[in-house]
């Protein structure tokens, strides 16, 4: 057993220790919370879309909004650490930090509301609060509850 | 000591991996105060308080992100359980087009029981994959595997498990959501006890269950049963428990703040039994007797969630399980078998409530759950009781 640990250990230090690949990343935005704006509509369409360096793809929304019926493109989170999942023709209202880029309205995502559930993708001061993949952690949920 | 120093180096190589220049991510800290009147989940009810503080840190290297988590459980009336785990690993994500994605993870995890249960300590090693496809935008297809081998200081309980699942689901215009799940596992226990042949008849027992299981005695409260147990030199071959399930889930949006959903769920056991003399489950504190492989039967469930004013949630929920366990039978209460095997037929009633302020998160839930069990030790009710927080540390650039 101590040498099972002694092999973990090292394998983890080791795939820590791997370069980072010289890969070409898109312009990157940060949440700004001077430029919250809150929106209501439809989902359009969902992609997988690199967003950040040293980051997974994110889940991105085209939402169609209700009264103005422009599209805008809501970052949501990495592809995997959304609970809950998203389909086209859902109804969701977003409130994030916008940007227009290429002529392209954009949205990051802090509170996302949809199927009667909110989801709280970051704080107040937009750092992000996702986390766990599909090998979920433990945590206090174990045992009776929900 | 061994076990010490392996932890050790586990947490050195975490450290180690922090401290390398990368984005800096997120640390949670939470802390969480649990009651119950029914730690060990039987007719023999014995109140204890949980306290568990733990810390979750995660951090991107391209291309990989690193996690990490841990946790210290103190019992005020069963110290000697008390338990500290700590989880390390890396994951990865990769989008193979815009509507598919990929998950990759490996980790390392082990638990530190105190004194008297220090034989359940273990070191696991894991890993997952996972696919995640959009087949239109309104259907998604997810595949999930996982792997797990752990090896404990009691060897009787090493094991090594593969677990698969199959799910897709489909949205409608009116706002209902239905998914199918299928799912697969088989687990193999290195070191189990050969065994008679039982008195129980059992349809789905495989050619390998004179290899597995025992008939013998039982432990009743103030402990984890390890009475019910022969002791670990007289363990011998290994021998695997098979087991399938399907389910089905649909949930609907009501309104913009309700939304409720119904699930069921059948599972089998294809092959093999229990190599255990009894299946026991406690109150926050993992048991390896008692897992998903360990049971067959059905569960059908519902969940109301509703979001309340000042950023509150509410979830409430009924479960219904009807368990069978095989290779399990069923004893009165002087450990004299009955002839068949254990089957306990549970309701458990569930509420939460989340509070969310900036960058804490405060929890409170309840469960009640009334066991009715052909073996009179399961026949069983009890109250849990969960207050806690979490806080969410953010460091670095934003993103």
């Amino acid at each position: 057993m101590k040498r099972l640990a002694i092999v973990m250990a090292l394998l983890l230090a080791a795939a820590a220790l791997l370069p980072a690949k010289g890969r070409q990343r898109p312009q990157e935005h940060f949440y700004s919370v001077d430029s919250e704006r809150r929106i209501e509509g439809t989902i359009k369409d969902l992609l997988f879309e690199p967003r950040y360096q040293d980051r997974a793809p994110f889940l991105v929304l085209v939402v169609e909004e209700k009264d103005t019926g422009a599209l805008y493109r809501v970052e949501v989170s990495p592809a995997w650490f959304f609970g809950r999942d998203l389909h086209k023709g859902e109804s969701v209202k977003i409130l994030g930090s916008y940007y227009a880029k290429d002529g392209v309205d954009n949205l990051i995502a802090r509170q996302l509301q949809a199927g009667g559930e909110t989801f709280r993708l970051r704080d107040s001061r937009g750092f992000p609060t996702w986390r766990g993949g599909p090998g979920a952690r433990k945590g206090w949920r174990r045992g009776p509850g929900m | 000591m061994k076990k010490i120093l392996t932890a050790a180096a586990v947490a050195a190589a975490a450290l180690l991996a922090a401290a390398l220049p990368g984005r800096a991510d997120d640390l949670t800290l939470s802390l969480f105060q649990n009651s119950t009147n029914n730690l060990f989940q039987s007719s023999y009810p014995e109140k204890d308080q949980i306290t568990s503080l733990a810390f979750s840190y995660a951090k991107g290297f391209e291309p990989f992100s690193l996690f990490t988590d841990g946790g210290y459980s103190y019992l005020y009336e069963n110290s000697s359980i008390s338990y500290y785990t700590q989880q390390l690993g890396l994951d990865y994500v990769f989008a193979v087009s815009s509507k598919t994605a990929l998950y990759f993870a490996a980790k390392g995890a082990g638990t530190l029981y105190r004194s008297e249960f220090s034989d359940l300590n273990y070191l696991a090693i894991g890993g997952v994959a996972a696919l995640k496809s959009y087949l239109s935008p309104s259907s998604i297809l997810k595949l999930n595997y996982n792997f797990d081998y752990r090896d404990y200081r009691w060897s009787l309980f090493d094991y090594l498990s593969h677990l698969a699942y199959f799910s897709v689901d489909k949205y409608f215009p009116s706002r209902t959501t239905l998914r199918a799940d299928l799912g697969w596992g088989y687990k193999y226990f290195l070191h189990p006890f050969p065994a008679p042949e039982p008195a129980v008849e059992e349809p789905l027992a495989s050619d390998f269950v004179a290899t597995m299981g025992y008939g013998g005695g039982r432990g009743y409260g103030g402990g984890w049963g390890g009475g019910a147990l022969p002791p670990p030199e007289t363990s011998g071959p290994g021998a695997g428990l098979q087991m399938a399930s399907v389910s089905g889930l649909v949930a609907q949006g009501l309104g913009e703040r309700v939304g409720i959903q119904v699930s069921g769920l059948q599972q089998w056991t294809l092959s093999g039994r229990n190599p255990f003399g009894s299946v026991d489950e406690f109150y926050l504190v993992e048991n390896p007797t008692y897992d998903v492989f360990s049971w067959n039967g059905t569960a059908a469930s519902g969940q109301l969630t509703v979001e309340g004013p000042w950023h509150t949630q509410l979830k409430i929920g009924y479960t219904r399980f009807d368990k069978e366990f095989p290779g399990i039978e069923a004893m009165d209460l002087d450990g004299v078998s009955l002839g068949v095997l254990r089957r306990d037929k549970r309701n458990q009633a569930e509420a939460r409530l989340e509070k969310n302020f900036s960058a804490v998160s405060l929890f409170f839930a309840y469960a009640y759950i009334d066991n009715h069990s052909n073996d009179p030790l399961f026949e069983w009710d009890g109250h849990f009781l969960t207050a806690g927080f979490e806080w969410n540390l953010n460091w670095g650039k934003g993103g």
